[in-house]
């Protein structure tokens, strides 16, 4: 990042630009930033809509009516599935499912990517290059597939066996970045000095890797959930997950079973879709302005280049 | 002598950020045929702007600019893109600061010399540009073969020979030098200047050398102009700047670096470092680092004055209102 | 040479990789479903059969698992994965062999389009990126990518397939128009194959263009562009040979990561249309917990993804003239 250190008069008294964490100015920085404000806006509605389910949607949304395949009316804002559920009281409680293996796979998966990706590059040697190879393996094993087969063999996978799958397809792209960064931290001087000082290494790792890893930790832990998410839905709606919650997954399953479309029944497809591109799409809006924070030339505003600046001159 | 480069009253600003930032305040200087012409300053303090200006490298969306830069008397800010796009290395070139990642890391030596000459010299055969190249490289002692190689492969030395003879390849009447040896050796320094002065016997061209290296400036160039805080503050014939320096910060410069030939001296650094250019302090910009300053130093801003012909100084204590044992005293602690 | 030999060398442990998961997979299940599968075919098929599906799960074989690994590897040399239940007595290579070139057409074109088309795109925002375009692309890029491959397939194959009635609803091609190199019959195959295809461009082509982006940026950042323009070079040549041949090869890099997930994505898109490609067996095998073709489909859809990476790492090997010397 830095130009080529030249010996200018009066460098003595500038001092290199510190990688101390620097919390509350990047968090002020987040809540200015227009497009990670969206993104926290839509996903934190959805957690709210699943907290609210019950006062949103009173009743048991698996509840079967006589109305079926109906229309979006006054009654049921978003029509009636072929069973004549509410499609609205389903998809507000489809929230609950999804976001919570969502967030359960997405933290284990980050827990993994942790241990195996900063574990390997800090320890180094061998136990690294055993992480990276399989992390670099993983990766170009493709993950869909595996959970497919997986789950096939778990006859439709419970929640826990879901996210036990998930999260052991998924782990190596956290790795991967996760240990690239550890790398780029274990050279620099502060942890360099940490380690001269005799400081532990479980004290480096929490009190100098951690805070300056934050960022990237944060980012890849909102990926993780997008992964787990969609991972999460195909494997309901192939009919391999748990088809007897209520969830997006499901409900895309039961629409397929019932040939939702065929009978032209829209509503029934269309909710859920949106509400998981909305989810994935603010997630990745967070993780977007998180990047532009930490490299502000991404953003669309004009910026100058290093040979025009003029602060810091040559 | 005919004036070939003459910057007038050039001021830029750069208006993408709040405040806006002055990087180059009301700066004027002249190049004339054959001559090399130093600027001198430390980091940040504009010369990199400056030298974008000049080349009409600063997109219009982020900067605010005034005056006028005249190469063989036409008016290059009037030039529309497609005029100035044609002149560019024919006429200008330049000598970026760091060869390391100046060069395009994919392309060999020779597809990039070949890629600017095709861009300038439509109706050339190929024959003609390879034994250009060729010509260029050998200029610079890089021999032949190596132009298959690619900038990774090259030590810093050869990629630093290598910009070199990408600027000389249209043979220019003018080109800029930014910090050309920054990043190597003394020894590699020492070769590449000496070339850079044989180049410039043997071909003719004018040479705007920038650095921060007040030694290096005063052995290659004529005129010198030290800039600070986005200004000149000091301009003159190299041999009386070196000699006579007047600004405080010149001899400060001078007495960072001992002399590439010559006598050992002992080195001096100037105290603090220089301002945020968008935060200047009032009055003259230097007076919080001078050892000299006076009342008057921190609300009023020096303007350049003639101390004798040619030699120029922006500093209270070389204004004719000053008691000249005051300037007298200062010389002695100098 | 010696990085396509470290590359190779890569691929090979990581197919290697594959197959020993292939083979552990079953054994390891809870619940033994292999076991299961035997009782259920037992009396539906031929005693030889059922020896070959026992030989193949290591079921009542009291064999230790390195034999039976071995035992395993010998099979794969053959080429023998088994036998398919679904397809009873097709072998699961048959089964496969049909389907492989369906998947190949479909998906590895609509791959290339999207990359190409993608990273296009990002070369073309990036460079105009104070407008406009540039503001309005990155936020529709996000939301579109984060589509399920399976919804978009199905919100299109409503509209355009059943709706609007422009296209076919399912399959590879008209019953009345078996596949052959004739006119009609290629362009009764790309009839069929567009809405999947379209599917799988749309959902892919976001991560591309943002991608590249992303990439490009920088890039344009780089002394080298900056000497380039000051050399006069004309836009277009800074934008592809300076900008973004450099932008490109951290692309290709992400290519390993990206492929697994259209892949993924493309069986989804296969099932919704009834595209008689890999996804789709995947899909029938795994409802018909056939084993044998669910383990068979596996190992082919990996060794296919490593192919396409390896060849994709040739390719950044001729495009970077650093790759050859590095340690990677």
């Amino acid at each position: 990042m830095m130009t080529p250190f030249t010996a200018s008069p009066g460098d003595e008294g500038e001092a290199l630009p510190s990688v101390k964490p620097r919390s509350a100015r990047t968090w002020l920085a987040f809540v200015r930033n227009r497009t990670g404000l969206i993104g926290i806006v839509i996903f934190v509605g959805f957690v709210v809509l699943g907290l609210l389910a019950p006062v949103i949607a009173p009743g048991n949304p698996a509840t079967i009516t006589m109305h079926i395949m109906s229309p979006p009316t006054a009654h049921y804002w978003l029509g009636t599935t072929a069973e004549g559920q509410s499609v609205w009281s389903q998809v507000i409680w489809g929230t609950r499912p999804t976001l919570v293996i969502g967030f359960i796979a997405g933290a284990l998966t980050t827990a993994l990517s942790i241990i195996i990706g900063v574990g390997g590059a800090y320890n180094g040697g061998a136990l690294d290059d055993v992480a990276t190879m399989f992390s670099n393996i993983f990766i170009v094993i493709p993950g869909i597939p595996l959970m497919i087969v997986l789950a096939t063999y778990l006859h439709h996978a419970g929640t826990v066996a879901m996210i036990l799958v998930i999260s052991a397809t998924g782990w190596p792209f956290g790795a991967r970045v996760l240990r690239s960064q550890t790398l780029a931290l274990r050279k620099r001087d502060f942890v360099q000095a940490a380690r001269l000082t005799g400081e532990s290494t479980w004290g480096i790792v929490q009190r100098e890797l951690f805070p300056n890893m934050i960022s990237l930790i944060v980012a890849n832990f909102l990926s993780t959930i997008m992964y787990a998410i969609g991972a999460e839905v195909s494997l309901q709606f192939l009919g391999l997950g748990n088809i007897n919650t209520v969830s997006w997954g499901s409900m895309l399953y039961w629409a397929g079973n019932y040939q939702a479309l065929a009978f032209g029944a829209w509503w029934w497809i269309i909710p859920p879709g949106i509400c998981i591109a909305l989810v994935g799409g603010a997630l990745a809006l967070v993780n977007r302005s998180i990047d532009e924070i930490a490299n502000p030339q991404l953003t669309s505003a004009p910026k100058r280049g290093r040979l025009h600046r003029g602060g810091t001159g040559s | 002598m005919s004036e070939i480069l003459s910057v007038r009253h050039l001021s830029v600003t750069y208006t993408d950020s709040t405040p806006t930032i002055p990087a180059v305040n009301n700066v004027s200087l002249s190049i004339h045929d054959r001559e090399i012409v130093g600027i001198a300053g430390e980091s940040g303090c504009g010369k990199s702007t400056l030298i974008n200006a000049i080349l009409q490298l600063l997109p219009d969306s982020i900067v605010d600019m005034e005056g006028d830069v005249l190469l063989n008397g036409q008016n290059l800010r009037t030039l529309d893109r497609e005029s100035m796009r044609r002149l560019r290395w024919m006429k200008i070139s330049l000598v970026p600061q760091s060869a390391m990642n100046a060069l395009n890391p994919i392309m060999t030596i020779e597809e990039q010399m070949r890629r600017i000459m095709e861009a300038h010299w439509e109706a050339a055969r190929p024959g003609e540009i390879v034994a250009r190249i060729d010509e260029t490289l050998e200029m610079v002692n890089i021999q032949r073969q190596y132009k298959k190689l690619y900038p990774f492969e090259l030590s810093g030395g050869m990629r630093q020979r290598v910009a070199i003879a990408l600027a000389l390849a249209l043979r220019p009447d003018v080109v800029v030098m930014d910090e050309p040896t920054t990043g190597l050796d003394v020894i590699v320094q020492r070769g590449i200047l000496m070339e850079i002065k044989r180049l410039q016997k043997q071909l003719g061209f004018a040479v705007c050398l920038v650095s921060h290296d007040m030694s290096l400036l005063i052995e290659l160039a004529q005129t010198v102009y030290v800039m600070y805080a986005g200004r000149i503050i000091e301009s003159g014939p190299s041999r009386d700047i070196y000699r006579q320096g007047r600004h405080p910060y010149t001899r400060g410069l001078i007495a960072c670096f001992p002399p590439l030939q010559g006598s050992q001296r002992t080195v001096e650094g100037i105290p603090g470092s220089p301002p945020d250019l968008g935060q200047l302090p009032p009055g003259c910009a230097f007076h919080p680092r001078c050892p000299q300053a006076i009342p008057r130093c921190t609300d009023q801003s020096p303007s350049l004055v003639n101390v004798r012909p040619q030699h120029a100084v922006a500093c209270h204590l070389h204004t004719p209102d000053i008691p000249s044992d005051l300037v007298e005293a200062s010389h002695d602690r100098a | 040479m010696r990085y396509v030999r470290r590359r190779l060398i890569f691929y090979l442990i990581a197919f290697w990789t594959s197959i020993t998961l292939n083979f552990l997979i079953p054994r390891l299940m809870p619940g033994n479903p292999a076991e299961n599968l035997m009782m259920r075919m037992h009396g539906k098929i031929s005693p030889y059969a059922l020896k070959a599906l026992e030989a193949e799960f290591g079921v009542f074989q009291h064999a230790n698992l390195a034999v039976q690994y071995w035992r395993y590897l010998i099979a794969l040399a053959h080429g023998n994965l088994g036998v398919s239940i679904t397809y009873f007595p097709i072998r699961v290579s048959t089964v496969i062999g049909q389907s492989l070139i369906w998947t190949l057409g479909l998906i590895g074109t609509a791959t290339i389009i999207s990359f190409v088309l993608g990273t296009w795109l990002g070369i073309w925002v990036a460079w105009h990126r104070h407008t406009a375009w540039d503001r309005l692309t990155v936020p529709v890029a996000m939301f579109t990518s984060a589509f399920p491959y399976f919804w978009l397939a199905l919100i299109v194959l409503y509209v355009l397939g059943f709706v609007l009635g422009w296209f076919p609803l399912s399959g590879a091609y008209s019953n009345t128009l078996p596949p052959a190199l004739t006119l009609p019959s290629i362009a009764d195959l790309l009839y069929h194959a567009a809405l999947p295809a379209l599917t799988i461009v749309v959902v892919s082509l976001g991560g591309w263009i943002l991608s590249m982006r992303n990439n490009m940026i920088p890039s344009l950042n780089e002394d080298y562009i900056q000497l380039a323009r000051a050399a006069g070079l004309k836009e277009r040549t800074i934008m592809y040979q300076y900008a973004a041949r450099n932008a490109l090869l951290p692309n290709l890099t992400g290519f390993a990561m990206a492929l697994g997930f259209i892949v993924a994505g493309g069986i989804l898109t296969e099932i919704v249309f009834s595209y008689p490609g890999l996804g789709f067996l995947l899909y029938q095998a795994s409802s018909n917990q056939d084993y044998p073709l669910l383990q068979g489909l596996l190992l082919m859809i990996s060794f296919a993804v490593l192919l396409a990476n390896f060849a994709v790492d040739l390719l950044y090997g001729r495009l970077d003239p650093r790759a050859a010397r590095s340690e990677v």
